[in-house]
C-alpha cells in the first residue's frame, strides 16, 4: 500500500483533464496496466486480429471458399458506383438522422415519467422493459399486422378520413414505418440508461434549487438536464453507432423476399454481399466504408462533448 | 414471416415415379439379376459437357450388393450431417439416421439443424473455416456455387465402384447434381413440384366443377372471377400465389408461355423475350386487370390466403401439403392451367452432398447411398412434405398416400428444373427486386418494360 | 429510493391552499398513473400477442384475428415445446443459456468496470487513443468479423473437445467477456466520470491506493450502472442466435435461442409452440430486471464526504 507522491491539486473530472501543476502521476501507469490488463489482451487478440483481417480481406476478391485474390482498392471503387450500395447508404443516413434524435427525446421523456416514487412503479417499469425482451419475430409480426393494408393503423386513420396506406409496401413510407417500429423497440434500452442516470442525481441538488424558488421546469433545466448529459451523451453515441448498423429490423420486416430499394441498409448490404452473393471482399470493403463514416461522426460528436456535457 | 418462407426454402420434390414408370417400364418390373455382382458397370460414354456419364448401369440394385445400404467396412467413426428445417424435420431425420445406424453400427451420425437462412451462414462460415459437416443438404439452384468452388466430393468413383444405380433416382434430380464435367457431386434426396390447389368447399358452394388438366389460362381467369367476391367486408379471392420467388409460381408461367429465364447452356439471359414477358404479364394481370388475386403484401403479413380460407385456388408447391392439412382445408390438387405454349411446371430437387475435405469419405458415402435407397426414401415419403427422389418410392408410396400425390408426382413429366447456376442469389435478387417493385407489388410497369429495364444488369451478373 | 422530480417544498402553505394543492396533486398523480399504465400496455402489446398465441392451436392462429382470445387455453403447447426434441428437453437449453449468459455477464462486469475506472480516474499515457480503439470495436459490424473470429477459435488448441479446438464448445460464447468490452467500458466510464473526484482525492490523501479507491468508493456508487451493464449483457448473451448456432455442435449443448429456431419451420412455423418457448425464455430476463431495479438506487450522496 504505497502512498502516492504528493497531494494532488483539485481538478475537474472532465475526460480530458488538464494536467495538474505537478505533472502526470507516474505511479498510476502501473495501476492502469493492472486494471486494463484483460481489456488490452482482448483488444489485441480478439478484436485487433479479426478487424485487421477484415481490412486485409477488403483488399481482395474472396468468396470464402476459394483462396482470396488481391485486387487492391477495386472493391472500394466498385462500391462507389454500385447502385444498391448507394441506395443502402442513403437509407441508412435517413434512418439514423430520424431515429436517433426522436428515440432519445422520447426515451428521456419516458424515463422521467417512470422515475417516480409511486407505488407499483417497478411493475410499470417492467412493462416498459418488455419490448426489449420480446422475441424479435413477435415484434415484427405485430408491427406487420399493424401496418397491413387492412390493419389497425389504417382503420384508425380511416376515422379521420385518411385513405389507407400501404406502409411497408409503399416505397416512401416503408422506411419511416420501420423507423417507428425501431424506435418503439429501442426505447427500453435508452430508458433504462436514463433511469440509472436520473437515479444517480442526488436529491440534495433538487432540494437546494427548490429553496431558491425554482419550479419544476427550473429543476429540469438546471439540474436534471445538465447532470444527465453524460447519460445523454452515452446513449447518443450508442444510438448513433447502432443506427448506422441497423440490420435485424430490416431483415425481419423484409422476409420473405429481400429488402428492396426502399429499405435496404448498409449492414444488410454487407451481409447480403458476404453471405449470399459470395463477395466477402466487397462486404468487408463496405464494412470499412461504414466504419470510416461512423468514426467521423463519432469523433465530431465527441468533439462537441466539451461544449455541452457536464461531468459533475 | 415464416409462412411464406416456402418461396425461399428447399422444395421437397418427389415427382419422379410416374414419369419413369410410364417411360422405363423395364426398370420397374421385376428384372432378372445381372451376373457378376462385383463387376461394376463402367462408364462407356466419353465425358461430354451436357451429357452425364454417371453410370445408370444395372437395372436392379439388388444385383450389386455393394450398392445396397449396410456394406460399410471401414473403421468405426462419427460423421456430422447438417440439415435445414424445424423440429418435425429434425425428428424425421433422426429416425432416418437411426435406421442408418442400425444397418451400419460402426458409423455414428450427428445431426445438426438450423433454419434456412442461418443454415447457409453457418455452412459458409464452417467451410471457410475448414471445419464443415461431412454430409450436408444442398439446394438445387445453389449447387453450382458450391460445386464450382471445389467444396464437394466427386461421387463418380464411389458410384462406379459400388455399382450404385443412379437410374433409381429421379432423372431431373440427378441432372441437377451433375457438374459440367459430367460427374455427380451429390445425390438428389427429394423434390417438389408446383400444382394447383383448390378449396373443394368453395367450388361446391358455387356449383363449379373442380379444376382438371384441361384447364387453360383463360379458364383459370373465368373460374377465378366467379369465385372472387366481397361480402360483409371480407373478400374471398378466386386465386392466390406467391410472387417473391420464381418457383411459386411465375417461372411456370414463363415456360407455359414458351419463354425461359436462361438459355439451355446457361450462358445467355433470355427472360426479356416477348414470350417470357407474356408469362409474367399474365400474373400481373391476375392482380390488376382481372382482379382475382390480392395485391401482394411485402413481409407476408397476410399469410397464405388459401390456407386461411380466403382464396379458392392456389398455385404453389407440394411442400405445403402437411400445413394445408393441418389448417383443416379440404383441398384437391390439379395440374396447373396450361399456357399458350402448353403445360409446364417447376421442379426443385434438394440433395445430399459430401464435403470435399471430409475425413471419412467412405462413411459419408455410405450415408448418402443409404439415404437415397428405398428404405430411407420411404421415410422421406411418409412426411408428405417431401417427394422422395427414389422413383420406386415416389410411385408406390408418395403417389398413393394422399389425394394430390399423383398429381404432384405426375407433374414431373412436364417439369422444368428450377434454374441452377453460379451466382444464383445475386441474379435472382436483382430480378426479383425489379419484379416486386414494378410488376407485382405495384403495377408501375408492364412486365416487358420491367424486364427490359433489368436485363442489362442480369447480363452483367451472369456467371460472375 | 429516488426522489420524484416534484419534490415537496420545504416551507408550509396556509391550510386552504394545502388542501387544494393536495387535491390537485392527487388528480395529477391519477392522471400520471393512467398515462403510465396505458403507455405500458401499449409497450406490452407484442408480449400479449405472444401470450395469446401460445395458448391457441396452430390452425386457430391463422384462422382467427391476431388479437382474439384463444378459444381454449391450450397449455399443452408448453409441454410440447418442452419435450419437442428427442433426447433433450427444453430445460437443458435453458440451463445452457443460463450458464453462458451468467458467465458472460460476470466477465463483463469485472473487466469493464476495471477498464472504465482506469479511463475515468487514472492517468496514463495513450489513454485517449486506447479508449478510441475500444470504441472503434463497436463500429465494425459482426458479419464481417464472423469468419476471422471463427478461424481464430479454430486455431486455439483444446484437447478437451472433439474437434481439438474451440469449435464445438461453448467457450467462444463467453470467454471473450473476460477480456473487456466496449459497451460496458463506455457506460461505466461515463458513470465514473460523473462521480465527484473529491471523493477519490480525499481517499488518496488518506493513503488509499487505486485498487482500494476503486473497490470501496467507485464500485458501490456505480450500482445503477453496473446493474445496467448486467441487464444488457445478460440479455444479449441470452438472445444471441448466430454465435451458438455457429459454434455449438451437440444438441445437448444448444441454447434456448437455437432451440426456439427449430420451431420456426421453414414453411409455416409452429407459432403456438414457438411463442410458448419464447415466453418461457424471457422469464429469466424479467426476473433479472425486477431484481436489478433494486439497484437503480441513488448513489451515496455527497453529504457523506463532509468531514
Amino acid at each position: 500500500m504505497t502512498t502516492l507522491p504528493g497531494v494532488r491539486a483539485a481538478r475537474t473530472a472532465s475526460p480530458d483533464r488538464p494536467r495538474s501543476h505537478r505533472g502526470p502521476r507516474t505511479g498510476e501507469a502501473r495501476w492502469a496496466l493492472l486494471f486494463l490488463g484483460p481489456t488490452l489482451i482482448g483488444l489485441a487478440l480478439l478484436s485487433a486480429g479479426p478487424i485487421l483481417a477484415t481490412l486485409g480481406i477488403s483488399l481482395t476478391s474472396w468468396d470464402m471458399l476459394t483462396p482470396p485474390q488481391f485486387v487492391g482498392l477495386d472493391n472500394y471503387a466498385q462500391l462507389l458506383g454500385d447502385g444498391r450500395f448507394l441506395t443502402a447508404l442513403r437509407n441508412t443516413f435517413f434512418y439514423t438522422a430520424v431515429s436517433v434524435p426522436l428515440g432519445l427525446v422520447l426515451a428521456l421523456g419516458l424515463a422521467m415519467a417512470v422515475n417516480q416514487q409511486i407505488r407499483g412503479i417497478s411493475w410499470i417499469r417492467t412493462m416498459y422493459f418488455l419490448p426489449l425482451v420480446t422475441s424479435a419475430t413477435a415484434v415484427a409480426l405485430v408491427w406487420l399486422w399493424i401496418y397491413s393494408p387492412t390493419g389497425i393503423l389504417n382503420h384508425a386513420l380511416g376515422v379521420f378520413g385518411v385513405s389507407p396506406q400501404r406502409w411497408v409496401a409503399d416505397p416512401t413510407l416503408a422506411m419511416p414505418s420501420i423507423i417507428a417500429m425501431s424506435i418503439w423497440q429501442g426505447l427500453p434500452v435508452n430508458v433504462i440508461i436514463f433511469l440509472a442516470g436520473l437515479q444517480a442525481i442526488p436529491s440534495e441538488y433538487y432540494d437546494a434549487v427548490s429553496v431558491d424558488g425554482a419550479g419544476r421546469y427550473g429543476r429540469f433545466r438546471y439540474i436534471t438536464v445538465p447532470l444527465l448529459t453524460p447519460s445523454i451523451f452515452f446513449t447518443g453515441v450508442l444510438a448513433l453507432i447502432g443506427a448506422f448498423q441497423v440490420f435485424d429490423q430490416i431483415y425481419v420486416m423484409a422476409n420473405p423476399g429481400k429488402p428492396g430499394g426502399a429499405t435496404i441498409t448498409l449492414v444488410y448490404f454487407i451481409y447480403e454481399s458476404g453471405f449470399r452473393n459470395f463477395h466477402m471482399g466487397l462486404a468487408s470493403a463496405a464494412a470499412w466504408i461504414l466504419f470510416l463514416i461512423v468514426a467521423v461522426f463519432t469523433i465530431l460528436y465527441f468533439r462537441t462533448q466539451n461544449r455541452w456535457v457536464h461531468y459533475k | 414471416m415464416r409462412t411464406l418462407r416456402a418461396s425461399r426454402g428447399p422444395r421437397r420434390l418427389a415427382v419422379i415415379a410416374i414419369a419413369s414408370l410410364l417411360v422405363a417400364g423395364c426398370t420397374s418390373t421385376g428384372s432378372t439379376p445381372s451376373p457378376a455382382p462385383t463387376a461394376a458397370p463402367t462408364p462407356t460414354s466419353p465425358p461430354v459437357a451436357t451429357t452425364s456419364i454417371v453410370p445408370t448401369g444395372s437395372p436392379s440394385p439388388a444385383a450389386n450388393p455393394a450398392a445396397k445400404c449396410g456394406t460399410y467396412q471401414g473403421p468405426a467413426t462419427t460423421i456430422t450431417y447438417a440439415i435445414w428445417g424445424d423440429t418435425t424435420e429434425l425428428a424425421n431425420q433422426q429416425k432416418i439416421v437411426d435406421a442408418f445406424t442400425a444397418k451400419n453400427p460402426s458409423i455414428k451420425v450427428k445431426v445438426t439443424v438450423a433454419d434456412w437462412d442461418t443454415y447457409w451462414d453457418k455452412l459458409q462460415t464452417s467451410l471457410a473455416g475448414g471445419n464443415a459437416p461431412d454430409v450436408f443438404v444442398m439446394d438445387g439452384p445453389l449447387f453450382p456455387d458450391y460445386q464450382t468452388r471445389d467444396q464437394l466430393l466427386d461421387l463418380n468413383p464411389l458410384i462406379a465402384r459400388d455399382g450404385f444405380d443412379t437410374g433409381q433416382l429421379a432423372d431431373l434430380g440427378v441432372k441437377d447434381f451433375t457438374a459440367p464435367d459430367g460427374h455427380l457431386y451429390g445425390l438428389p434426396r427429394d423434390l417438389s413440384t408446383v400444382a394447383l390447389y383448390y378449396n373443394k368447399k368453395m367450388f361446391d358452394q358455387a356449383g363449379i366443377p373442380y379444376p382438371d388438366d384441361s384447364w387453360t389460362w383463360d379458364k383459370l381467369v373465368e373460374v377465378a372471377t366467379k369465385l372472387t367476391k366481397t361480402s360483409g367486408g371480407a373478400t374471398q379471392w378466386g386465386f392466390y400465389t406467391e410472387t417473391t420467388d420464381m418457383e411459386n409460381y411465375w417461372s411456370s408461367l414463363v415456360w407455359q408461355a414458351g419463354g425461359d429465364i436462361l438459355s439451355p447452356d446457361k450462358k445467355t439471359v433470355v427472360i426479356d423475350t416477348d414470350q417470357a414477358a407474356a408469362g409474367l404479364q399474365f400474373l400481373q394481370d391476375l392482380i390488376y386487370k382481372y382482379k382475382v388475386m390480392a395485391q401482394p403484401v411485402p413481409g407476408g403479413a397476410a399469410g397464405d390466403l388459401f390456407e386461411n380460407g380466403q382464396a379458392a385456388m392456389e398455385a404453389n408447391g407440394s411442400w405445403l401439403v402437411p400445413t394445408h392439412e393441418a389448417a383443416g382445408i379440404d383441398f384437391g390438387v390439379a395440374p396447373l392451367p396450361r399456357g399458350p405454349a402448353g403445360q409446364a411446371t417447376s421442379v426443385n430437387p434438394s440433395g445430399v452432398v459430401v464435403y470435399k475435405g471430409t475425413k471419412s469419405p467412405e462413411a459419408a458415402w455410405e450415408f448418402v447411398k443409404c439415404y437415397t435407397g428405398p428404405d430411407m426414401q420411404a421415410m422421406v415419403a411418409s412426411l408428405k412434405a417431401s417427394m422422395p427422389a427414389n422413383k420406386q418410392t415416389l410411385a408406390d408410396i408418395y403417389a398413393t398416400s394422399f389425394d394430390g400425390g399423383k398429381t404432384f408426382a405426375g407433374a414431373l413429366a412436364y417439369a422444368h428444373l428450377k434454374p441452377s447456376f453460379r451466382g444464383y442469389n445475386e441474379f435472382t435478387t436483382a430480378l426479383q427486386d425489379e419484379l416486386d417493385s414494378n410488376v407485382f407489388n405495384d403495377n408501375k410497369l408492364t412486365a416487358k418494360a420491367a424486364l427490359d429495364e433489368v436485363t442489362p444488369t442480369l447480363k452483367g451478373l451472369l456467371g460472375k | 429510493m429516488s426522489a420524484s422530480v416534484a419534490s415537496t417544498p420545504i416551507h408550509h402553505a396556509p391550510a386552504g391552499r394545502r388542501t387544494r394543492r393536495r387535491a390537485w396533486r392527487l388528480l395529477r398523480k391519477t392522471a400520471l398513473y393512467i398515462a403510465l399504465v396505458a403507455g405500458g400496455v401499449a409497450m406490452m402489446i407484442p408480449f400479449l400477442w405472444m401470450l395469446s398465441t401460445s395458448l391457441k392451436t396452430r390452425a386457430e392462429v391463422f384462422s382467427s384475428a391476431p388479437f382474439s382470445f384463444p378459444t381454449g387455453l391450450h397449455w399443452e403447447n408448453y409441454s410440447t415445446m418442452w419435450f419437442a426434441l428427442p433426447d433433450v428437453t427444453f430445460g437443458t437449453f435453458f440451463q445452457n443459456s443460463l450458464v453462458i449468459a451468467s458467465l458472460a455477464t460476470i466477465g463483463q462486469l469485472v473487466t469493464c468496470s476495471m477498464a472504465a475506472y482506469a479511463f475515468a480516474v487514472l492517468d496514463f499515457p495513450g489513454k485517449r487513443i486506447l479508449f478510441a480503439l475500444i470504441l472503434a470495436t463497436l463500429i465494425i459490424p459482426f458479419q464481417v468479423v464472423l469468419v476471422p473470429n471463427f478461424v481464430l477459435y479454430r486455431s486455439i488448441p483444446w484437447p478437451f473437445s472433439d474437434s481439438g479446438n474451440w469449435i464445438g464448445t461453448n467457450l467462444p460464447l463467453w470467454v471473450w467477456a473476460f477480456f473487456g468490452g466496449a459497451f460496458g467500458t463506455f457506460l461505466l466510464r461515463q458513470f465514473f466520470l460523473a462521480i465527484p473526484i473529491d471523493l477519490a482525492d480525499a481517499a488518496r490523501v488518506d493513503g488509499a491506493n487505486p485498487w482500494q479507491i476503486f473497490r470501496h468508493i467507485y464500485l458501490p456508487l456505480a450500482r445503477p450502472a453496473l446493474a445496467t451493464v448486467a441487464i444488457f449483457q445478460f440479455m444479449w448473451s441470452w438472445n444471441d442466435l448466430l454465435d451458438p448456432l455457429i459454434y455449438l455442435r451437440d444438441l445437448s449443448s444448444y441454447t434456448t435461442t437455437v432451440g426456439l429456431a427449430f420451431f420456426q419451420g421453414e414453411y409455416v412455423g409452429n407459432w403456438p409452440v414457438m411463442m410458448a418457448g419464447a415466453l418461457v425464455s424471457l422469464l429469466p430476463m424479467i426476473i433479472l430486471f425486477l431484481v436489478a431495479q433494486r439497484y437503480f438506487v441513488r448513489g451515496i450522496t455527497i453529504s457523506g464526504l463532509k468531514g
